[in-house]
């Protein structure tokens, strides 16, 4: 199984964790991890992803990290997954070459998006290759963000060797450590502004949703409409397992024990993870993200 | 079961240790191989020393013998070889003409010449194997003497070849004649042929 190196950090709006993993007996140990704050504004709202607007905020706590942290390079940054886009794309076809796909893949999401696809870094991933019909999978996120991001960790001698979604990396965790399956699984990662749904039809994922969370619609009421979705457009009436990640968790488990009538299973540090330090408190979905990116 | 990874790094992880791998499991193979070339020469000058010296001796042997050979070549080349045969050939004549047996010869002569012939000179020509011509003069009293002695000749084994070269008829009734036979001393005398 293919693992990348052992440093992750988790960036969000307001908040950078490093966290460094090593190999444990049966799942990788927490070296170390500590949570830096960003300076306010330093990341800006925009459409699709956050606009890098302080990079100065930025390389000051790369700074600090590096100073605390000593020499290392090969860094996996991980991102909140409501600053990226993920689609599941039905195509006729798919071209051979690698370029002309990412053409055809940029192409789809024009009709989907409210930027102009050019302005997007797109990795995409082939799930099903049937006669006149590709599905793909595909992850997206503004170019000058990632850019700007991977400039300002560059300045400051990291080299970022991975940009990817923190819920996506949730459940690689989880999946990484089942054995195969053909059933259907439910995932949920539910953090304090936004929350991710995820169903997955043995490795393949079935639907993927990401919303931020408002004031006129509840979490309770977001569920609902996922479970309403599901059951009319996928014909999913329940599922085999259902997997719920992130601090607000436990808020959730009985709406969805009762609209999908499955067990519900918290996604916990410790299923994941050796030595873990204390005073983790509130970043164990994020440091579980990192044992789907470290898996030793 | 299998993680997804959409990785949108401008420069993605590459996982190069089973490269890495490789390349120092080849180059310790390669330091091996080189340490055990190096021993084997070692262990190839030190084993075989006596035995190359012996080759060198050998050789120095050989290269001795064919300066040898050459000095005796050029030797060779220089002598007169055409004398050398001829002096050769004189020698061996004298040395057949030592060993001669004339005794056994006129023995042999008396035995088969009838009694009304007698002979008058006898020549051998003198070789070193084989027959020796004889050229010889007889006198007979009657005419068939000639004929009486080639037969003769001719029934003895010591003889070979007899030929007549002239007849004369002497005024005083007498006829003399001149046979050449070839002489075999080694053949069986004519007692033993009788015998």
């Amino acid at each position: 199984m293919r693992s990348f190196p052992p440093d992750v950090v988790v960036l969000d709006s307001d908040s950078l964790m490093h966290a460094r993993l090593g190999r444990g007996k049966a799942n990788p140990r927490i070296v170390n991890a500590k949570t830096y704050r960003l300076a306010p504004e330093t990341f800006t709202a925009t459409p699709v992803t956050p606009q890098l607007a302080n990079e100065a905020a930025l390389a000051e706590t790369l700074r600090r990290l590096r100073t605390e942290t000593g020499k290392w390079e090969k860094v996996s940054v991980l991102l909140p997954d409501s600053w990226f886009r993920i689609n599941i794309v039905d195509l006729p076809s798919i071209p051979e070459r690698d370029s002309d796909a990412m053409d055809v893949v940029r192409w789809s999401l024009k009709r989907t998006l409210p930027i102009p696809p050019e302005q997007l870094r797109i990795a995409y991933s082939v799930l099903s290759h049937a006669e006149g019909n590709v599905k793909v999978l595909v992850l997206s996120a503004l170019e000058a963000t990632l850019g700007a991001i991977e400039r300002v960790f560059a300045a400051a001698g990291f080299e970022v060797v991975l940009i990817e979604p923190v819920g996506l990396n949730i459940w690689n965790a989880i999946t990484v450590r089942e054995s195969d399956t053909s059933g259907d699984r439910l995932f949920f990662y539910l953090r304090g502004t936004d929350f991710t749904t995820a169903v997955f039809r043995g490795a393949h994922p079935l639907f993927i949703r990401s919303r931020n969370l408002s004031a006129e619609r509840a979490i309770d009421q977001e569920i609902r409409l996922s479970a309403s979705y599901l059951r009319d457009s996928l014909n999913v009436e329940t599922f085999t397992s259902c997997y719920v990640a992130g601090e607000r968790g436990a808020d959730i488990h009985a709406t969805l024990a009762e609209e999908f009538n499955t067990q519900v299973r918290t996604v916990a540090l410790k299923d994941y993870a050796e030595d873990i330090p204390s005073g983790m408190f509130g970043l164990e979905a994020e440091l579980t993200a990192c044992t789907g990116v470290f898996t030793g | 079961m299998k993680p997804i990874h959409l990785n949108l790094a401008a420069r993605p992880y590459r996982d190069y240790r089973p490269v890495y791998a490789v390349v120092v499991a080849l180059s310790l193979l390669s330091a091996f191989l080189m340490l055990n070339n190096i021993e084997t020469y070692y262990r190839y000058i030190h084993e075989t020393k006596a035995t190359r010296a012996k080759i060198a001796e050998v050789e120095e042997q050989a290269r001795v013998e064919k300066a040898k050979e050459d000095t005796a070549r050029q030797r060779v080349k220089g002598l007169d070889l055409a004398q050398l045969d001829q002096q050769t050939r004189f020698i061996n004549a004298k040395l057949a003409e030592r060993a001669f047996s004339w005794s056994r010869l006129l023995d042999e002569l008396e035995s088969i010449l009838a009694d009304d012939v007698r002979l008058m000179s006898v020549s051998p020509q003198f070789t070193v194997n084989g027959p020796i011509p004889l050229s010889m003069n007889f006198e007979a009293k009657s005419g068939d003497g000639m004929i009486t002695t080639i037969n003769r000749m001719n029934a003895d084994p010591q003889f070979k070849n007899a030929f007549p070269s002239n007849e004369t008829a002497n005024d005083d009734g007498t006829y003399t004649f001149v046979l050449s036979v070839d002489y075999l001393p080694n053949a069986p005398q004519t007692a033993e042929v009788l015998r």
